[in-house]
């Protein structure tokens, strides 16, 4: 081939170029300490990449997650062992109080003493942490407990907040205070699985005299009707509804007991066609079997004290451990989470870094290799860019 | 042999001939470094006289007469041009391509901190957050201020797609017109070609500017060229003659009506059709109009995935208002060029419905936004293996175009080397030839001088 001066020139740099942007990755990838610095460098490993940082943020999300539940369960814990602490006192107190020797001057000391205590319980069942109150279902704003007069109510509601801890996986971590402390008079209605709201639409039922429409346009299922009732201004300082999936439950916020009427509700089976509630219970809690201790101490009720006074006060301290036992459980199970997720994050942290890091050795290396090369490069093309026959005429 | 002075004859053209080729060789290393020049080389060819008759003995009938120089040749080989130009305009069409991926590359900014791939992150976990407590207004706050960065991020993406796309359509004018220079520089010299070969001149030098130009616009445009007898090319665009030595027809833009973008024709004449086109005008109606509209596409199609399912899904919750309402649209808009926080929302975080139930500690609804992550929401993916997806595909087109450039213009090199082997200009060559060319005058000389001894002899000592 006939080779000119231009073939030999522009050959070499041709090279040059090649040699020198090859120098120029090395070093982009040595400063960043990223092999992949966009999709093209090697989709494959990118897509790896980008799907590994997503599994990592959720992970660090659930983690969170998970260790806000354990605090929560935590604080829970802690209100009801100084719950139990305090009905333990009740307790001794109790058989003390039962004992047919002392005057009503003695009870009435101890009833106050007690009363000290149930305020103490209610002051604990209030308990907050960061502006959420722990006992009130998902009322968290609310306040759950107040006693006015010797009449106790409960403002939250019966639903447990929720925590996501891994994919569409929830725990309930929450401890309504009608489940833990006192639950108001409460009326059922029957089955309500196959009832169609089409057929009440326009209908209306009272609560404690207070109206409620139904609108077949809004209500279409029993948890439609649940909010309903929940979100109905005019009732919620009385009264709330939850469903166990079949049935309206509707609880009174105090021990008093619910005037019901309406048509619908006959329908649905809560009251008969007198206006009887049909299904109903009566009051119960720990503020409930205290507050009855009170009573049956300022009215000398000794028999009743030591007998089922104390059997309720036995059951309420049992359940407060039936509690605390589910507390347990769950915090386990959050821990046992936690565990796991913090060993899921360092794999995934080192796969990440095996697909996105340099081996900075290696890429020194390689630096190394190209600038010698370069070098070598450079002092060819000096050599054989200068001679030419003009050089020996 | 009748002439006496005939020598001198053949001295004189040997001369002559001889500094006809130091000329060229003169031309050949001054235009060494000259782009797109060819080297050219003198042809030597023999002169006879025809000295006939009767009486001339046939052995010396046609005697040689010297030497002429009737050609100065340009030394090219044709083949390797037309593929050059065939396979330039190929590297000049994923050249184009692949900067228009790597435009793209850029918009999206992945894997750096703040590309989209990262918002998406927070947006979610910020759900979740508020899921984890859905009364707590700073909790709001943050998904409010998120959805905001969402949105901003997809506006910003789907306005960077638009904006390439409108310098993808200036480009095209700019290169309409840079043809139309070509066509008529081309038409130009095509005329005085034509008119130094009537004249019997020699056009070389016009012919590498030629040449040159026909390189330059084949970058452009995909057209036939054949050279005429006279030496002028004429180049043929899809049957139609673009330029020849008679004619030349000029390209114009005009604006499609529907999209707004430039349509390239024939000036006053039917639209060109690109598709059987290649080179850099092709490959910015291939980028305009497909590929940047593709990734365009995707972004709106992500959004408004996005959109809808996370509006769908707000609307099933209450908010945080006394008393509660039902939620509405979370995000306003269709695409990723509409979306935004709904304005109230914005002025309110309080009427992000987080809560399934109406009660502030509620956070299910929240939770089913969160959610929405791993769903099937945009066109039967979950959106991060969407969006991923979309990610890789840009990568693995950009890795693509790239390997095809590099290999194109190692071709392009390669064919340039074998052209320059042909026709560039080897100094030893012609210092080799300028030495030769230098001998051979002198020789001429020196018959010169004995021829002129001889006359003297004869004319001056006979007596």
């Amino acid at each position: 081939m006939r080779v000119t001066q231009k073939i030999l020139t522009d050959r070499s740099m041709q090279n040059l170029n090649n040699i020198l942007s090859r120098v120029l990755r090395t070093q982009d990838i040595l400063s960043s300490g990223k092999e992949i610095r966009r999709p093209s460098d090697d989709p494959v490993r990118f897509n790896q990449v980008l799907s590994l940082r997503t599994s990592i943020e959720k992970l660090d999300q659930y983690t969170s997650n998970v260790e806000d539940g354990i605090n929560w369960l935590n604080l829970v814990d802690e209100s009801l062992s100084s719950v139990s602490g305090v009905l333990e006192k009740v307790r001794t107190l109790v058989l003390q109080g039962a004992n047919g020797t002392l005057t009503a001057e003695d009870r009435e000391m101890i009833a106050t003493e007690i009363e000290a205590y149930l305020e103490e319980l209610i002051g604990t069942a209030n308990t907050s942490y960061a502006g959420r109150h722990l006992f009130s279902g998902t009322q968290t704003l609310t306040v759950p407990f107040s006693r006015e007069g010797d009449i106790i109510t409960y403002y939250g509601d019966n639903n447990s907040i929720i925590l996501e801890i891994e994919n569409n996986t929830t725990l309930a971590i929450g401890f309504p205070g009608d489940d833990v402390f006192f639950r108001g008079f409460e009326a059922s209605s029957g089955d309500m699985t196959s009832v169609d709201f089409n057929n009440y639409n326009g209908s209306s039922f009272t609560i404690n005299g207070k109206i409620v429409n139904i609108d077949s346009a809004t209500i279409t299922s029993l948890s439609d009707l649940v909010n309903l009732i929940n979100n109905d201004p005019n009732l919620k300082s009385e009264v709330y509804a939850l469903s166990d999936g079949d049935r309206l439950i509707l609880r009174s916020r105090t021990a008093s007991p619910l005037s019901l009427s309406g048509a619908p509700l006959e329908a649905w089976g809560m009251i008969d066609s007198g206006g009887d509630i049909l299904n109903s219970r009566e009051a119960e809690g720990v503020f409930k079997v205290v507050e009855d201790i009170i009573k049956d101490l300022r009215n000398n009720e000794v028999s009743k004290l030591s007998g089922e006074d104390l059997g309720n006060l036995d059951e309420a301290l049992d359940n407060l451990l039936a509690v605390r036992s589910q507390v347990g459980a769950r915090t386990l199970r959050l821990e046992n989470s936690r565990n796991r997720f913090e060993e899921f994050s360092v794999n995934f942290k080192k796969l990440l870094s095996l697909n996105e890091d340099i081996d900075v050795a290696e890429v020194v290396m390689q630096l190394n290799e190209h600038q010698n090369v370069y070098q070598m490069a450079l002092a060819a093309t000096a050599r054989v860019i200068q001679p030419t026959l003009l050089d020996f005429l | 042999m009748s002439n006496a002075f005939f020598g001198l004859e053949i001295a004189k053209r040997a001369l002559q001939a001889q500094q006809v080729a130091m000329d060229v060789t003169g031309h050949n290393i001054a235009n060494s470094n000259t782009v797109g020049y060819t080297r050219q080389s003198p042809k030597f060819s023999q002169e006879t006289v025809s000295s006939g008759g009767l009486f001339v003995l046939p052995h010396l009938r046609n005697l040689g007469a010297g030497v002429s120089v009737n050609e100065v040749q340009r030394l090219r080989d044709k083949f390797i041009d037309l593929q050059i130009r065939q396979e330039s305009r190929t590297a000049s069409y994923w050249k184009t391509i692949d900067e228009g991926l790597e435009q793209i590359e850029v918009i999206f900014g992945e894997p750096q901190e703040g590309a989209l791939s990262e918002i998406f992150d927070r947006f979610w976990n910020t759900w979740q957050e508020l899921a984890k407590s859905p009364e707590s207004q700073a909790a709001r706050a943050l998904v409010a201020e998120t959805a905001n960065l969402l949105s901003t991020a997809f506006n910003h993406t789907h306005n960077q797609f638009v904006v390439q796309q409108q310098q993808l359509n200036e480009k095209i004018a700019i290169k309409v017109d840079e043809v139309n220079n070509y066509v008529q520089q081309i038409y130009d010299l095509n005329q005085q070609i034509m008119k130094l070969s009537l004249g019997g001149g020699n056009a070389n030098d016009y012919k590498d500017q030629l040449d040159l130009l026909v390189d330059k616009l084949s970058n452009v445009l995909d057209f036939q060229v054949s050279e005429n007898s006279n030496g002028t090319y004429s180049l043929i665009l899809q049957g139609r003659i673009l330029v020849s030595d008679k004619e030349k027809r000029f390209l114009e833009v005009e604006a499609n009506s529907t999209t707004g973008f430039w349509e390239v024709k024939f000036q006053g004449e039917e639209q060109i059709n690109l598709d059987y086109q290649n080179g850099e005008l092709k490959a910015l109606f291939y980028l305009r109009d497909e590929v940047v509209e593709e990734y365009k596409k995707y972004l709106n199609d992500l959004a408004g995935g996005i959109i809808n399912a996370v509006n769908t899904a707000h609307k099933q919750g209450y908010t945080l208002e006394d008393p509660p309402v039902k939620g509405g649209d979370f995000f306003v808009g269709q695409d990723a060029a509409t979306i935004a926080l709904n304005p109230s929302i914005d002025a309110d975080p309080g009427k992000i419905a987080a809560s399934l139930t109406g009660a502030p500690g509620d956070g299910e609804n929240a939770l089913a936004v969160a959610r929405l992550r791993d769903q099937a929401i945009v066109d039967g993916s979950t959106p991060d293996d969407y969006y991923r997806g979309v990610v890789s595909r840009l990568g693995v087109e950009k890795a693509e175009s790239s390997r095809l450039l590099t290999n194109q213009n190692l071709l392009v090199d390669q064919l340039d080397m074998r052209k320059e082997a042909v026709s560039g200009v080897s100094l030893d060559e012609e210092m080799t030839n300028l030495i030769k060319y230098q001998y051979a005058y002198q020789a001429a000389s020196l018959l010169t001088r004995t021829v002129d001894e001889m006359l003297d002899t004869l004319v001056n000592r006979i007596k």
